[in-house]
């Protein structure tokens, strides 16, 4: 029964998500898209928690992690997952960084020196930045907006890269609140955002925000 | 033996002399060498790596690569597809390359989750090794719970470790081909530079097409095509790479040139010739006699060498430049040249009968070649040509440009009428040319004699630019019995490149048996699977999944009966991997097999022969380095061995003439080397093996000026006519070859055309 329930309550949220593919960006709402952006642009550095939702269909399975995040305009994005298994991934201009807290390892790739992680690290933080023209450069671009609330749906325009990422969504009011990321085999994995904070720096990040923000510093200084 | 009986035993000698030369030339298969390799020393390990090394170039020599650029993708794009509706069913090219299959990625998922089991990079390998199931248990964690994970979740079941996502990673991601700067855009692979996008067209010609230039070539046409593209796309930039072109465009170059540098001398020589005896007859017997001469050479170059090298063909002209000389000597003088042609003919023989001792297969072939070419020539002009009925008038034959010319020597010989004086005049000449000598550079590199056009340098650039794979010009081939000997070897290989690329000697490299180890790497890599399998973390990685112990994947690899399925060179590998092992495996070649290993981006300290040192079945293979070596060895051989040859030539004039006659023959010659080796000092030039070999001929041709001048006597105006005729004939043709932009041909051709301008000025002075 709980199943049933939780199928319903999944297919809701795809619906909510799919509308929005049926608003291909016009010049008309180009200018309220930038204005939702401005969201994801106006703060130096966000920090908040996260909630991480991946559902493999064939498996009828669902992969829960949670943990907190940093998008810092300067360096990056970080993720650090605390549950239910602890791993820091950080994506920033020069390279992409995999630590593992529990055994002080760390596994760097060279961004400059590889032109696909160069891509997938510029559109993760496109993404995440709403840096429009890297948007506008690589997806396609789809948007909703209903008072505050936005819904920018983004599919990639090389066919090739659809196969891996089939689609984007990004939800917002005030702040970014969900991103739902589906491949190409339609399992989607679906981000959500809360307890948003936002600092001028990595130095001036105070309260429950100071282990991500020495994480932070930590990784980019090594 | 009668006068009639004397003339039908010469010329019946002369034919089955000939007959005999060409029978065995037209039995024994013909064969031109071009390989480079071929100038090293006989060796039966070069021989086999030169083998594999050809089969590799050949393949990658049909390679080509057009980039379309524009500062809009979709004009450079639309113009790509254009090019390649244009020849994509061209019969001359075995395949192009535009669009990207969008299933490749799905295809290296599959292939990389079937060999999951024996196919792991050296993190993964390493872990298994040591034991370290937790460490693989976390990395899966890591892909499943972690953020902006690529990994394919959908086969968690079968594979709970997900080492066929790792796998993928790695090999994927990790890849140095990964390096360029081309990313998929639209369907095709594009690149961009100082704001110009470039959409990459590749080719590769089908194995009938040649890369010489000729009409209706592909390479012609595609020129044709990529011209009418730039007129309907305003602004498009073309740029070509790969060998084919530059095959193409040296060898369009190299046509017209020959066409209009050889039809300049031939007409010249032959108005020339024709102006003296005022009758072909002389024309064609002489034309028939270096015909004869050049067919008997490479008859018996063939027999004894089984091919000939192109270089040979090169040093054979020398062939050709005596036999006009012993023609012209015949028809100008007839009577009483005996002693002259066979003191320059043997003279000359001993020169290369010298370099038949040197190890070199090349010095020795162009000996052989030159020996057998003079001594036809020579039987021509002693066994044939006078027991024919030729008609040439004597009686006619322009004596006042002689006349003059010797005139002035004459004139000379009152100015300078002292001995003393003579001496002092040869001394000061002989000292001006020391300072030049003195700053000759001995040196043969290959490279600087391949000149590219500007715009095939700009398009290699910037094609090497965006790729970024950086493929050193010196690589390695790798040998085994075996194709599992040659991938360990391979392997114990990549060891040492490993700690090359941490002491940042190199980038990385490029190894067959990275992407397919070794048998016994992948037994090793299978084993540590089963133990990852039996080991606590599985269980516990079951758990942390919530997945069901009896469907997951470790009940298979755990069964008994449970056989690895080994990757092979021979396996169905997925598109894009196959182009990388298809740059890399050669296969077998006799009995062995071989595989080429590419270092990348190498530093300039970087050996390559150091790190193949002491390994067995890998051979470093620096081409270059090693034919520039070569050759630059056997330039100072030959000259040693023609100097000893030397030697021996004034020890048998010593014994015609006396010593002093004998010095006074060589002088000529040996001053004209010595101006030309100044000559080339004081313009900077590299004395290279072309300027030596236009050194070893001037000593071969220029001593016969000087014994035909001894034995002509001081007055004959017939020897002066036919030694002007010599020296005017050889300075037109190769004279001529000085003017030519291939640069081993304009090198050789300034060489003899100095050589011998020298040597023919100073050889009236040994006149009797």
């Amino acid at each position: 029964m709980s199943r049933v329930f939780l199928a319903c309550l999944l297919l809701l949220a795809c619906s909510a998500f799919a509308d929005v593919f049926g608003r291909p960006l016009t010049a008309e709402t180009k200018s309220a898209l930038l204005q939702s952006l401005t969201v994801l642009t106006t703060s130096p550095l966000t920090v908040g928690e996260f909630k991480q939702v991946r559902t493999i269909k064939k498996l009828n399975r669902e992969f829960v992690s949670t943990g907190f995040f940093a998008i810092d305009r300067q360096s990056g994005i970080v993720w650090d997952t605390h549950k239910p298994f602890a791993s820091v991934f950080w994506v920033g201009d020069d390279a992409m960084v995999q630590f593992d807290p529990a055994r002080n390892t760390k596994k760097t790739v060279s961004v400059k020196e590889n032109p696909v992680f160069a891509e997938f690290s510029k559109t993760i933080q496109s993404v995440f930045s709403g840096n429009y023209g890297e948007l506008e450069r690589n997806f396609k671009i789809y948007f909703k907006k209903k008072g505050d609330a936005f819904t920018v749906g983004l599919v990639p325009k090389e066919s090739a890269v659809a196969r891996v990422v089939a689609s984007i969504v990004l939800e917002g009011t005030k702040e970014l609140d969900k991103v739902k990321i589906t491949d190409g085999d339609g399992n989607p994995v679906v981000y959500e955002f809360s307890a948003h904070g936002h600092f001028q720096d990595l130095e001036s990040v105070d309260g429950a925000y100071r282990d991500i923000a020495q994480m932070f510093s930590k990784l980019k200084a090594k | 033996m009668t006068s009639r009986q004397k003339k039908v035993w010469a010329i019946s000698a002369w034919v089955v002399l000939h007959a005999i030369l060409l029978s065995i030339g037209l039995w024994t298969p013909w064969k031109v060498d071009s390989n480079l390799y071929s100038v090293l020393p006989d060796a039966a390990e070069f021989k086999n790596i030169s083998e594999a090394e050809n089969a590799l170039s050949v393949r990658s020599a049909r390679n080509l690569t057009v980039l379309l650029g524009h500062e809009s993708f979709d004009e450079a794009k639309a113009a790509a597809e254009s090019l390649d509706s244009a020849f994509a069913s061209d019969s001359a090219l075995a395949e192009t390359r535009l669009k990207v299959d969008e299933s490749t990625m799905q295809q290296m998922r599959d292939f990389f989750f079937d060999y999951r089991y024996v196919l792991q990079g050296p993190d993964v390998r390493a872990l298994l090794k040591n034991d370290d199931a937790a460490a693989v248990r976390e990395l899966a964690l890591q892909k499943v719970y972690g953020a902006f994970s690529l990994a394919d979740l959908t086969r968690l079941q079968d594979d709970p470790f997900l080492l066929g996502a790792e796998s993928f990673d790695y090999f994927t991601f990790h890849s140095p081909m990964m390096a360029g700067r081309f990313s998929l855009r639209d369907g095709v692979l594009a690149a961009e530079d100082s704001s110009v996008v470039y959409v990459m067209w590749s080719a590769a010609l089908a194995e009938g097409t040649s890369s010489m230039a000729s009409d209706g070539h592909v390479l012609q046409r595609l020129d044709r095509v990529l011209d009418s593209l730039q007129g309907v796309h305003q602004g498009l930039r073309v740029e070509k790479s790969g060998v084919p072109f530059h095959s193409y465009e040296s060898s369009k170059n190299a046509q017209s040139e020959v066409a209009w540098i050889s039809g300049v001398s031939v007409v010249a020589i032959l108005l020339l010739l024709l102006w003296v005896f005022r009758s072909p007859i002389p024309i064609v017997c002489t034309l028939a006699s270096i015909g004869v001469a050049v067919c008997a050479a490479l008859s018996g170059t063939w027999a004894i060498f089984g091919s000939i090298h192109v270089f040979t063909f090169v040093f054979g002209t020398s062939v050709i430049g005596v036999s006009i000389d012993y023609a012209i000597h015949f028809f100008t003088e007839r009577h009483n040249i005996f002693k002259g042609l066979l003191l320059g003919f043997m003279t000359t023989e001993l020169s290369y009968v010298a370099l038949t001792f040197a190890q070199f297969p090349l010095l020795r072939q162009m000996a052989v070649f030159s020996i057998v070419g003079l001594a036809s020539s020579f039987a021509t002009i002693m066994l044939l040509f006078p027991n024919l009925p030729l008609p040439v008038r004597q009686d006619t034959l322009p004596a006042r440009l002689p006349g003059k010319f010797l005139a002035v020597y004459e004139a000379l010989d009152r100015i300078v009428a002292r001995r003393f004086a003579k001496v002092a005049l040869l001394v000061v000449a002989i000292v001006a040319l020391v300072p030049g000598i003195l700053q000759l550079d001995i040196h043969t590199d290959m490279r600087s004699l391949y000149a590219m056009s500007d715009s095939l340098k700009r398009s290699e650039a910037l094609n090497a630019r965006l790729n970024n794979l950086g493929i050193s010009a010196n690589y390695l081939i790798v040998e085994g019995a075996s194709v599992e000997e040659l991938l360990q070897n391979e392997e114990r290989l990549a060891l040492r490149l490993e700690s090359a690329k941490a002491d940042s000697q190199v980038s990385g490299y490029l190894a067959t048996s990275t992407y397919i180890p070794s048998v016994s790497v992948q037994r090793e890599t299978f084993g540590g699977v089963q133990k990852l399998f039996r080991s606590p973390a599985y269980a516990e990685l079951l758990k942390d999944l919530n997945l069901d112990s009896a469907t997951a994947g470790g009940s298979s690899i755990l069964a008994a009966d449970t056989a690895p399925v080994f990757l092979t060179p021979d396996s169905k590998l997925p598109g894009s991997f196959n182009s990388i092992i298809d740059m890399l495996w050669i296969g077998k070649v006799g009995e062995r097999f071989y595989s080429a290993v590419f270092p990348l981006h190498v530093a300039s300290g970087f050996d390559v022969q150091k790190v193949a040192e002491g390994m067995p079945g890998v051979f470093a293979v620096s081409k270059m380095e090693n034919v520039n070596a070569t050759l630059t060895a056997l330039s100072r051989l030959a000259l040693l061995l023609v100097g000893a040859a030397y030697l021996v030539v004034v020890i048998v004039l010593a014994l015609v003439y006396g010593f002093r006659q004998a010095i006074k023959v060589i002088r000529a010659p040996v001053i004209a080397c010595l101006f030309i080796a100044a000559a080339f000092g004081y313009f900077g030039i590299s004395f290279n093996f072309f300027a030596i070999v236009g050194v070893i001929l001037t000593l071969g041709i220029g001593i016969d000026y000087t014994l035909f001048f001894k034995e002509g006597g001081s007055r004959n105006l017939k020897t002066t006519l036919a030694v002007m005729l010599s020296a005017a004939t050889t300075l037109f043709s190769f004279g001529t070859l000085s003017l030519s932009s291939f640069v081993p041909v304009s090198t050789f051709g300034l060489s003899v055309l100095l050589g011998i301008l020298c040597c023919f000025l100073l050889s009236p002075l040994s006149r009797r």
